[in-house]
């Protein structure tokens, strides 16, 4: 009965301290990296910056299509989206306006050949005969108005780089074939919030529709994850309640086994909590889910202790559980000291939720045992199994021998997933529209870029360009609408030289042409200073209120007092890196970066922790059993099981990713148990509860191996893997080395 | 179809003369008492940049109830105004692509088939004439806009239901008139 209110009185204050830890929660991964990582920092707060753009775009093809696209807007404004670019002609003429009065600062070197060109006496003639027949056309209204300010069209050359593979047509932009219409729409909501992208996704759901864009990919991972849970849980929990009740032949057992992984759960939060409280961090979400699946090994108490109360041998696992529980604190108190915050939350989560499981499986869970049927169904099955893997010592470490031989070479092959993308659980045919539909459109690859930042705007821009121009990139529209101030003033020259004497050779194609040239305003035309100081520069706020502004969002923006300038290149980001000049004051954004920065900076930290973690365990396996070979029982298999399973993941050139950790410590932590409570209870009744702790973990994750999301499907093959391999390395060395010992 | 007590009373309005400011919103409901309307034009236009006027010839068509408006310059092209949807298409009937000022234009024709000028009210500051006759003169209200357009004055024959004289006067002096009989 003390134990009993004492017990509730720690589960009390437990839960309140992880009820506390709510308003801590965040979602941001950059609370798990290393302060000293100020690479990796920046190139996740780029790309989630970059997500932070929150554009949709919506394609259609054809007459029926346009006409549907011209029915979004006004019927999305209900779901926070709106078209980016307004069907208001005030912006696009605004935006004309901006053009002639800086076109010598919006004609590049790279336009020069051309606008000389057609600045010759026979391409001014072609032009003003194309444009008299034009404004000669009845329906034509607006040709003449325009041409009388510009009457060559430059506006429109230099404004076509907005639109390379087609035209704004009002709140739409046709493409080239005349046949593929898009309407990018700028979202009030990001697409993490799941109610609402959900809810304007099913207003754009209609065949005629292809929708692109990050809200999509949000949408389609959680329907995956959603269906993959719906398809395999119900089926899995069947089979693992059946598992559990064939052994224990008793509902309340059954839900016993889960009480210390339950409790441990609140424990680790509330150790999160407190870490938290103390160190003044927030409590990453994504690393407590990674905490969760690790308490799974709580369940493994919940079994044993219910097998060894109903056959009246509790005493006999209390050190194994002590132990076990030991092995685990001691491996991940390790990751205290690790500069990489995450593995320290980690090893706060795992030492206090499994404490807590510990203590509810000795405390808790034995006082509701009573009355559990004695018998162990499995008894016989478990003799027979536990008689063949005793038998032939020798024949057991010889394939475990072979076993070793045959798949430890596939460590070598193991490498960690590049990149992200293939890690995303989007249905197969939107990564291939997203592909089709940025071909058409002349998008890019978005997963490397070439970013400056500076106090200053200009200073940016100017940096950008400078790097670009030494890695040898094509000009992009940033650096071709905003030039830096420099820039400005050798285009102004160039401008000018260009058009020496224009006025009299358009004079003359006039009168060529038939067309009256005092009609015309050629003011546009003219040269003009060079010095800065002469003229107004060509700026950002230049473009309020013009459609630039929305097309140049994501690549010039300020955050925190600095000015980032970034744009898309194509190329391989190590290349682009090894050529960039040190001094640029430029760098590459690479996608890939992330996600082999990640795993890099955990396992570099890991790779310096893993041979102290294993030395602290070994030592306290040793100091324990003070013997040898039982040392190596319980040891060996877990290492062995963590050979194989890596191994064969290497050979099925399965890439490692950062829930690969979470399952190499479940599988060693699993493997451990198994070995320690197969030592301490060598007969068959302690295989049975042995079994049936691997079997029930099995099925758990071999359906999260069907499951269709990439992420989730690697981690359940790797853990249906590595707790399959636990259970036969531990099957074929635990009894032989068991054997030899007591013989 | 026109009902008769409906256009005696546009005649009665008509004769007693228009408030200014009634204007607008008696074109509306003059727009609703004639569903349909068919109209033949002439167009000048008087370009400062060519030595003599253009004239060209067309017909203009409003189905109210059908919400769609032809407006189809002879042996050349039509545009179509189809539940506020702009389209042009060339002689062959083939659909050509409309640069920005297709909102502009779009507006414009909408006003003249639903008789409601209000949706013009975003790009242009429409004024009644101050004399009373069926005129109304819409002014670019940007800076933007008034650098291409300098006006569009509207004249409406006596039962308001349809455009009598529409003329698009740009800035530098250029002037196209529609000039629209039964």
């Amino acid at each position: 009965m003390i134990r009993l209110v004492i017990a509730a009185v720690l589960l009390t204050a437990l839960a309140l301290m992880a009820w506390a830890a709510r308003g801590r929660l965040t979602q941001d991964l950059a609370a798990l990296l290393p302060e000293d990582d100020p690479h990796l920092a920046r190139q996740l707060a780029f790309f989630a910056s970059q997500a932070d753009t929150r554009i949709l775009a919506v394609e259609a093809v054809g007459d029926d299509g346009r006409a549907l696209l011209l029915t979004l807007p006004p019927r999305l404004a209900a779901y926070g989206a709106r078209p980016l670019v307004s069907d208001d002609p005030t912006g696009v003429l605004r935006a004309a306006g901006v053009v002639l009065t800086h076109l010598p600062e919006l004609t590049p070197a790279e336009d020069l050949p051309a606008l000389r060109q057609r600045l010759e006496p026979a391409a001014l003639v072609a032009s003003l005969r194309a444009l008299k027949e034009r404004v000669s056309r009845p329906e034509d209204q607006a040709t003449a108005a325009a041409a009388r300010i510009d009457p060559l069209g430059l506006a429109g050359s230099a404004l076509s780089p907005m639109a390379p593979t087609g035209r704004q047509v009002g709140a739409l932009r046709l493409h080239a074939d005349g046949e593929h219409w898009l309407l990018l729409l700028a979202i009030d909501f990001p697409p993490e919030d799941l109610g609402s992208t959900t809810a304007l996704l099913d207003a754009l759901a209609d065949p005629k529709l292809t929708v692109v864009g990050a809200y999509r990919h949000y949408r389609e991972n959680l329907d995956t994850v959603h269906r993959d849970l719906l398809a395999s849980l119900p089926l899995c929990a069947v089979l693992i309640v059946a598992v559990l009740y064939a052994l224990l032949r008793s509902w309340r057992g059954v839900l016993l086994v889960y009480v210390p992984a339950l409790l441990g759960m609140i424990g680790a939060l509330a150790s999160g909590a407190a870490w938290s409280f103390l160190t003044g961090r927030s409590l990453p979400l994504p690393l407590l889910g990674f905490a969760a699946g690790l308490l799974g090994i709580a369940v493994d108490y919940g079994t044993y202790v219910c097998c060894a109360c109903r056959s009246g041998e509790l005493s006999a696992i209390r050190n194994p559980l002590i132990m076990s529980y030991l092995a685990a604190a001691v491996a991940f108190s390790m990751l205290w000291a690790s500069p990489v915050p995450g593995l320290r939350l980690l090893g706060v989560l795992v030492v206090g939720g499994l404490g807590t499981s510990l203590l509810a499986s000795l405390l808790l869970v034995p006082q509701f045992c009573r009355g559990l049927p004695e018998r162990d169904p499995w008894a016989g099955f478990s003799a027979a199994l536990l008689g063949w893997t005793s038998r032939l010592p020798r024949r057991n470490l010889l394939s475990a021998t072979l076993l070793t031989l045959l798949l430890a070479p596939g460590l070598v092959r193991l490498a960690p997933e590049g990149d992200l993308r293939r890690l995303d659980g989007s249905k197969p045919g939107t990564w291939a529209t997203l592909a089709n539909v940025l071909g058409r459109w002349g998008g890019f690859d978005t997963s490397v870029a070439l970013v400056a930042d500076a106090p200053e705007p200009d200073a940016a821009l100017r940096r950008h360009a400078q790097a670009r121009l030494a890695l040898g990139l094509s000009l992009p529209l940033v650096e071709r609408l905003v030039p830096d101030a420099a820039e400005q003033i050798r285009r102004r020259a160039a401008w000018n030289a260009a058009v020496v004497g224009l006025p009299e050779r358009f004079a003359a194609a006039c009168a060529v042409a038939g067309l009256r040239a005092s009609a015309f305003d050629l003011s546009a035309y003219s040269a003009v200073d060079t010095a800065a100081d002469e003229r107004s520069p060509l700026t950002l706020d230049s473009w309020a209120g013009t459609p630039v502004t929305s097309l140049l969002a994501s690549q010039v923006r300020q955050k925190s007092h600095v000015w980032q300038v970034a744009t898309p290149v194509n190329g391989q980001a190590a290349d682009l890196e090894a050529r960039l000049p040190a001094d640029s004051g430029a760098w590459i954004a690479a996608r890939s970066a992330i996600g082999s920065g990640l795993v890099s900076a955990v396992r570099g930290d890991l790779a310096a922790r893993i041979p102290l973690i294993i030395a602290a365990i070994v030592i306290l396996v040793a100091v324990v059993e003070r013997n040898a070979r039982r040392t190596l029982a319980i040891l060996l298999p877990p290492a062995l099981a963590l050979t194989w399973s890596f191994g064969l993941l290497g050979w099925l050139s399965q890439p490692l990713t950062p829930l690969s950790l979470l399952a190499a410590a479940f599988i060693g932590g699993i493997g451990i148990n198994s070995a320690l409570f197969l030592g301490a209870r060598h007969h068959p009744s302690g295989l049975s509860p042995v079994l049936a702790a691997n079997a029930s973990a099995i099925i758990g994750t071999a359906a999260l191996a069907s499951a269709a999301h990439p992420l989730v499907h690697g981690i359940g093959l790797a853990l249906t893997i590595g707790l399959s391999m636990s259970l036969v390395a531990c099957l074929l060395v635990t009894p032989a080395l068991l054997a030899r010992s007591k013989g | 179809m026109r009902s008769a007590p409906s256009l005696l009373l546009l005649l009665l309005l008509a004769s007693v003369g228009l408030h200014a400011e009634d204007l607008v919103s008696r074109l509306a409901a003059a727009a609703k008492a004639v569903p349909t309307v068919a109209l033949t034009f002439v167009q000048v236009k008087t370009l400062a940049m060519l030595d003599a006027p253009l004239e060209a010839h067309g017909t203009l068509t409003l189905d109210r109830p059908q919400e769609r408006l032809v407006l189809e310059f002879t042996g050349r092209s039509r545009l179509v105004l189809d539940h506020g949807q702009l389209s042009r298409f060339d002689a062959a009937g083939q659909q050509e692509t409309l640069g920005p000022e297709a909102a502009a234009i779009a507006a414009q024709l909408h006003g003249l088939l639903s008789g409601d000028f209000s949706t013009m009210d975003t790009l242009f500051t429409i004024t009644p004439a101050t004399d009373g006759s069926a005129e109304l003169t819409l002014v670019p209200r940007t800076p933007e806009l008034h650098r291409f357009i300098e006006r569009l004055e509207l004249r409406f024959r006596p039962d308001l239901a349809a455009p009598a004289v529409m003329t698009l006067i740009a800035t530098g002096g250029d002037a196209t008139t529609y000039t629209f009989s039964q």
